[in-house]
C-alpha cells in the first residue's frame, strides 16, 4: 500500500474525532465513578453497556429496533410515492402550482408533532396512527425537493426530448427524472431520517411498541441504565441510518456525493 | 431531521395571487363543515370555535400559548447566542473542528424527542429543562452553518483585515460576522422551524403546561372539537412563522450578494 493512499484512508477514518468521542465517554465514566458527578439518574457508560448486553441477550432490543425500523422504512416508502409524483406534478405544471401553493404550505407547516394526537384520535393506539404521522411528515421534504429538482431542469433538455420526438411517458422516464434524481434523493434521505423522528415520537406517546416506548418504560420503571442504553440505542440508529443512506446515494449518483452530503 | 432545501417558489403572476393557492384547503374546511358525519372523530369546523372559545372563558388556552412562546423564544435566543459564537470558535479552528465533527453529527442526529426523558430524569419537569432541551436540539443548524462559513471566508478579507491592522474585535465585528451573517441566519431559519416542532413535543413528553400539553390533555378527554381548534391555531402559527422566516432570509440574502449560503 503506497504512503498516499494510506494517509488518505487515516484521514478518512479521522482519528482526532474518534479520540474526541472515547475521550467524552472515558471522562463520563470517571467523573460518575470518582462520584465527582454525583447524579442519582446518571449511570456511567460501563453499567450502561452491560444493560444493553443483557437488552441484545435477550433479543427485546432487536424486536424493537425491528419495529422502529421496519415503521421509518414503510412510512418512508409512503411518503416516496406520495411525494414524487406529487412534487413532479408540482414542478411541472404552473396552473397546479398556483392553485395549490399555499395549502401544500400550510399543511407542509404545521408542526408534524402537533398530528399525533390526531392520529391518535383517529386510529387509536396503532401501527396505523404511527405508520400515517411518519409517512406524512416523510412526504414533505421528498415532495418539496422533487418538486425543486424538477422545475430546474434546463429547458433546452425539454427542446431534445422534442427533438426526439419522446412521447409523454418516455419525456418522463428518460428526462424528467433523472435530471432531478439528485434532489429527489435529497428528499429521500430527509424524508427517511424524519420519519424516524416522527415514529419514535408516536411511540413515546401513541404506540406503545418499538425504541421509543423503550425509552418511555424504562423511564416509567426508573431504570436510569435502560433508559440510556434505549436513548444512545436511538441516537446510533439516526446516525447510522443517515450515513447510509449517504452511501447509497453515493452508489446511485457517484460525483454527487459531496453536495449531497453538505445539502441537509 | 435537519433541514428541509428551502425551495420556496418565487412569486408567480400579481400581488395575492397566493390566495389562489389557498382554495383547496377552503374546499376541503368546507366540504367538512358541510358533509361532516362523524362528530367524534371530524366534528366540523364551525364546533372547533365553540371548544375554542369555552377554553378561552375557562383560562386556559392563552396561558398554554403564552408557555409555549416563551420556551420557544427562550430556547431559539440561546441557540443563536451559543451556535453563533461556538461556530465562530470552532470554524476558526480547522484541527478543532475536524475532531469534533463525528461527536457532533451524532448529537445532530439524536432524534429529540429521546432527550426529554433523559433530561427531566437529570433536571426535573420545568421551564428551565424545556428550554434547555429546545435549545439543545436546535442550536446544531446554526453552529454548523457559522462554523462552514467562518471556515470558508475568503483569506483576502482576512488579509485586508491584517493590512489594515484591525486588532481581534475590529477584525471579528467588521470582517468575521457580516461574513457569515448570511450562513448564520439561513441556520436560524431552519432552527426556528424546528424550534415550533421540539417545543411541542417536549411539552407532550413531559406533559405539565403548554400547547403541545393542552393538545393532548384534549384528546385524551375527548375534547375533539377543542383538538382540533388547539391543532389550527398552532398550524396558522406554524405557518405565519415560515411565511415571515421566508422574508427575512430573503431579504438577508439580497442584501448580501456574494456570500452565498451555507446550507
Amino acid at each position: 500500500m503506497s504512503s498516499a493512499r494510506a494517509a488518505r484512508l487515516l484521514h478518512a477514518a479521522n482519528p482526532s474525532g474518534i479520540l474526541v468521542i472515547v475521550a467524552a465517554l472515558a471522562l463520563w465514566q470517571i467523573a460518575v465513578a470518582t462520584r465527582l458527578l454525583d447524579l442519582r439518574y446518571l449511570p456511567a457508560p460501563s453499567e450502561i453497556a452491560v444493560e444493553a448486553g443483557a437488552l441484545i441477550a435477550s433479543g427485546k432490543l432487536f424486536v424493537d429496533l425491528g419495529h422502529t425500523l421496519g415503521t421509518t422504512l414503510a412510512a418512508g416508502a409512503i411518503g416516496a410515492g406520495i411525494g414524487i409524483a406529487l412534487g413532479i406534478v408540482f414542478g411541472l405544471f404552473q396552473t397546479f402550482r398556483l392553485y395549490t401553493a399555499s395549502s401544500i404550505d400550510f399543511f407542509r407547516t404545521i408542526p408534524v408533532t402537533a398530528l399525533v394526537p390526531v392520529a391518535m384520535l383517529i386510529w387509536g393506539p396503532s401501527n396505523m396512527s404511527e405508520i400515517v404521522v411518519a409517512a406524512y411528515a416523510a412526504t414533505w421534504p421528498i415532495l418539496i425537493n422533487t418538486a425543486g429538482g424538477v422545475r430546474s431542469i434546463p429547458t433546452r433538455l425539454y427542446d431534445v426530448a422534442a427533438v426526439l420526438r419522446l412521447n409523454r411517458p418516455a419525456l418522463l422516464m428518460k428526462v424528467v427524472v433523472p435530471a432531478a434524481a439528485q434532489q429527489i434523493l435529497v428528499g429521500l434521505r430527509l424524508g427517511i431520517v424524519t420519519a424516524l423522528v416522527l415514529a419514535i415520537v408516536a411511540e413515546m406517546l401513541i404506540n406503545p411498541r418499538g425504541l421509543g416506548w423503550g425509552v418511555i418504560s424504562a423511564q416509567n420503571a426508573l431504570v436510569p441504565e435502560r433508559l440510556w442504553a434505549y436513548t444512545l440505542t436511538i441516537g446510533l440508529l439516526a446516525y447510522l441510518l443517515n450515513m447510509f443512506l449517504v452511501f447509497l446515494v453515493r452508489i446511485a449518483l457517484p460525483g454527487s456525493a459531496r453536495q449531497m452530503a453538505d445539502a441537509r | 431531521m435537519s433541514a428541509e432545501t428551502p425551495a420556496r417558489p418565487r412569486r408567480e403572476g400579481p400581488r395575492l395571487a397566493w390566495l389562489r393557492g389557498l382554495i383547496p384547503l377552503a374546499l376541503l374546511l368546507a366540504g367538512w363543515q358541510l358533509l361532516s358525519t362523524d362528530p367524534l372523530r371530524f366534528p366540523p369546523p364551525s364546533r372547533w370555535f365553540e371548544s375554542l372559545q369555552l377554553l378561552m372563558t375557562q383560562d386556559v388556552l392563552l396561558p398554554a400559548l403564552g408557555h409555549s412562546l416563551v420556551t420557544f423564544v427562550l430556547g431559539l435566543g440561546i441557540a443563536i447566542v451559543v451556535g453563533v459564537s461556538l461556530g465562530l470558535v470552532i470554524g476558526s479552528l480547522p484541527r478543532v473542528d475536524r475532531a469534533f465533527s463525528p461527536l457532533f453529527d451524532f448529537l445532530r442526529g439524536l432524534p429529540v424527542p429521546v432527550l426529554v426523558p433523559v433530561t427531566i430524569l437529570l433536571l426535573g419537569v420545568g421551564l428551565g429543562s424545556s428550554v434547555f432541551i429546545v435549545a439543545f436540539a436546535i442550536v446544531w443548524p446554526i453552529l454548523l452553518n457559522t462554523a462552514l462559513a467562518r471556515r470558508t471566508v475568503s483569506s483576502v478579507r482576512m488579509d485586508s483585515a491584517r493590512m489594515l491592522k484591525f486588532g481581534p474585535i475590529a477584525t471579528l465585528t467588521k470582517i468575521v460576522i457580516p461574513s457569515v451573517f448570511p450562513a448564520a441566519m439561513v441556520g436560524v431559519r431552519i432552527a426556528a422551524s424546528l424550534g415550533v416542532i421540539t417545543t411541542l413535543v417536549v411539552e407532550m413528553i413531559s406533559g405539565g403546561r403548554g400547547a403541545g400539553f393542552l393538545l393532548m390533555e384534549r384528546q385524551a378527554r375527548f375534547d375533539s372539537p377543542g383538538m382540533w381548534g388547539v391543532l389550527l391555531i398552532i398550524g396558522v402559527f406554524g405557518f405565519l412563522l415560515n411565511l415571515a422566516l421566508a422574508q427575512i432570509e430573503r431579504r438577508v440574502l439580497r442584501n448580501h450578494p456574494g456570500s452565498a449560503s451555507a446550507a
